[in-house]
């Protein structure tokens, strides 16, 4: 899962990308209404955490302007303002989730993958494809019932071509999910990570479509290789 | 007892004691006005018969031996003519002779059997005529008359006590819509009363009581306000512990140790925090820690920057070391650093905050004026900056200590925006008259 973080307060953030990285999720850091408005332009990712009170702007009036732009993806809010009318403006905004400080850390994770599942249209905490099962919320993959161990680079690539349901995502819509901001990256780490994915998982699970980008391949046979 | 209760009491009695003190007095007014005409009455019926008696004297003289007895229509008033030797030359009938017998000249009242009489006895020539009233013809009269003032003078009292009720009741109608409205209100109903025409009396009242609603409104908002920064200022470095300690559990080695720094980080944020509160509560209490009530601009500005998370941007311009400032160095330095964080935090990360200071004349006591200027965002922040009226941001505990030490000390606290698209920030405080 890859996350947006819009948060001005670097102790609350450093906490937070520490704690979302033990939990498999990739995180880009960014501390101005300026400067979210930029990131989401620029690349994809899966869920935002949005703090409201950022120095230059108030964190609601972003949110406003990305639903206006037509930006669907899921937002939580996350702040230390508990008034009613305050949250409830928040969700009027267009915010998808309200998560008041401090949390703990395991619900704010799991309202996060709650948030990415029903996005990608799933009711289920578990994502299977024939024989392979694949646990967002706890970074666990089994394939025919085996574990599977994977890096976090690896498992945010699978988990997002098993969200676009065989949907060919671009090369940079897969970096983007990776690296987001991370702009020293090396050309063929996309390449690398893929390969580790097939051979972990089989050669079958991710399709390369030329010229394009990749896809999500025909589920994983249900039964056991000899 | 209620105003109106007391108003129809107090002005009922007086009316009603009023009256009845018209009405006793008419009462024994016309009693002897009607006694007093009636004697008139009866000196004029004696004049009359004298009169004519003095036109035909005569007839009087061919009159029989017994006495001549004239029946009068109704009964009224009686007559008797006596001859001066005390023989009685005619009467009326059904009169007593010995009534009038020997009766004195002029007006007297005479008990005869159970009845009383009233006389009046006229010397004419030689004759003395006598006319009488029975004193309870004349009293029945007297209350015939007594009754037909009574009549109206009750009804005028009984619709003079019904128009003041009334009047009462119209009169103090706009004080009852005044106590509906208050009765029926919730307590957290701050909004302005209305009344429907309130009279010119009622203005001052209403005018006072919207003033003070607007106070009280305008002092929750800003105690909400001010819990809300508080609460924000709190749970902030709280969330930062919290979530490094939870990752602190989760990890090992130089990871844990990182988290663990982290938090320690958070806790020393959290223990300033609380130091603003506790020195904010003691400020508002009007307990200064601070004996020494001067202190030197360049001293203070040194200690407000001593430490100061981005002290490279800060430009001082101005500090002089005569400039002496009628506040304690230690809360000057607090005040002072509050507004340099504020604008460090509302600015461009790069851009410089200055701070200047100078001394103005031009009023008495002569004021130190510390100006905190910023550049604030390039892209034309979209917020409002946090100002001591409209706390937006994170620093509304830092702003709410600058605006209170500067009441504290006599000074005042103003914001605008400047032309960088900044704030500019202006603390005056007096300065020590012995500097």
């Amino acid at each position: 899962m890859h996350v947006l973080l819009v948060e001005d307060d670097d102790l609350v953030a450093s906490g937070l990308i520490a704690g979302l990285e033990l939990h498999h999720c990739v995180v880009d850091r960014v501390g101005t209404a300026r400067q979210a408005q930029a990131a989401l332009d620029q690349f994809e990712c899966d869920v935002v955490i949005l703090d409201l009170g950022l120095p230059d702007g108030n964190g609601l009036q972003v949110l406003s302007h990305w639903r206006q732009q037509g930006h669907d993806l899921p937002v939580l809010i996350l702040t230390a303002r508990d008034a009613v009318h305050e949250r409830v403006t928040g969700l009027e905004c267009g915010a998808d989730d309200y998560v008041l400080k401090p949390f703990e850390l395991d619900e704010l994770i799991a309202r996060l993958h709650a948030l990415v599942r029903r996005a990608a249209g799933r009711s289920l905490p578990e994502i299977s494809h024939g024989a392979l099962r694949v646990r967002p919320s706890t970074g666990e993959v089994w394939l025919h019932r085996n574990a599977v161990s994977l890096s976090r680079r690896e498992f945010a690539l699978l988990e997002k071509l098993l969200n676009a349901r065989g949907r060919v995502l671009t090369e940079d819509q897969l970096k983007d999910s990776l690296y987001g901001m991370d702009a020293g990256v090396e050309s063929n780490a996309l390449n690398v990570h893929i390969y580790h994915l097939r051979r972990k998982l089989g050669k079958e699970l991710i399709i390369t479509e030329r010229g394009v980008g990749y896809r999500l391949g025909s589920p994983v046979s249900s039964e056991s290789p000899s | 007892m209620s105003l109106r209760q007391r108003l129809l009491a107090s002005l009922g009695l007086s009316f009603v004691a009023l009256w009845l003190l018209v009405a006793g007095l008419m009462y024994l007014h016309l009693e002897q006005q009607v006694s007093r005409t009636l004697d008139q009455r009866l000196a004029a019926s004696a004049t009359m018969v004298a009169g004519l008696i003095a036109r035909q004297p005569e007839r009087l003289l061919a009159s029989p031996p017994s006495p001549l007895l004239v029946t009068p229509q109704l009964e009224g008033v009686a007559c008797q003519i006596r001859a001066e030797n005390g023989d009685i030359i005619l009467q009326t009938s059904g009169l007593d002779s010995s009534l009038l017998t020997w009766p004195e000249l002029g007006f007297s009242t005479r008990q005869v059997g159970d009845s009383s009489w009233r006389l009046y006895t006229l010397r004419q020539h030689n004759h003395l005529i006598t006319t009488a009233d029975r004193m309870t013809e004349r009293d029945n009269l007297a209350r015939s008359i007594i009754l037909v003032m009574v009549v109206p003078f009750a009804l005028a009292l009984v619709g003079g006590l019904l128009v003041l009720w009334w009047g009462i009741q119209r009169g103090l109608k706009p004080l009852q819509e005044l106590d509906t409205e208050l009765n029926r209100r919730q307590p957290s109903n701050l909004e302005p009363v209305t009344l429907r025409q309130p009279p010119v009396e009622l203005a001052p009242i209403i005018g006072t009581l919207n003033n003070l609603f607007a106070r009280v409104r305008r002092a929750v908002a800003r105690e909400q306000r001010f819990a809300s920064n508080a609460a924000h200022e709190f749970r902030t470095p709280l969330t930062g512990i919290k979530t490094h300690l939870e990752v602190a559990r989760r990890v090992t080695g130089d990871r844990q140790r990182h988290a663990l720094e982290q938090a320690g980080i958070g806790v020393a944020r959290l223990q300033r925090v609380t130091d603003q509160l506790l020195m904010l509560a003691r400020l508002e209490q009007g307990r200064n820690l601070e004996q020494e009530q001067s202190s030197a601009t360049t001293t203070t500005i040194a200690e407000a920057l001593e430490g100061l998370a981005g002290r490279e941007r800060v430009e001082v311009q101005g500090a002089n070391a005569d400039c002496q400032v009628a506040a304690p160095a230690t809360l000057l330095a607090v005040a002072l650093r509050n507004l340099l964080e504020n604008a460090l935090k509302y600015s461009e990360p790069e851009s410089p905050v200055l701070l200047s200071i100078e001394r103005t004349a031009t009023t008495t006591p002569a004021q130190i004026r510390f100006l905190v200027r910023d550049q604030g965002w390039t892209t034309g922040a979209s917020s409002e900056p946090p100002s001591p009226a409209n706390e937006t941001g994170g620093h509304g505990l830092g702003l709410a200590i600058v605006e209170t030490i500067a009441s504290q000390f006599h000074g005042t606290l103003t914001a605008s925006r400047n032309r960088w698209g900044g704030m500019d920030w202006v603390l005056s405080l007096p300065a020590s008259t012995g500097g």
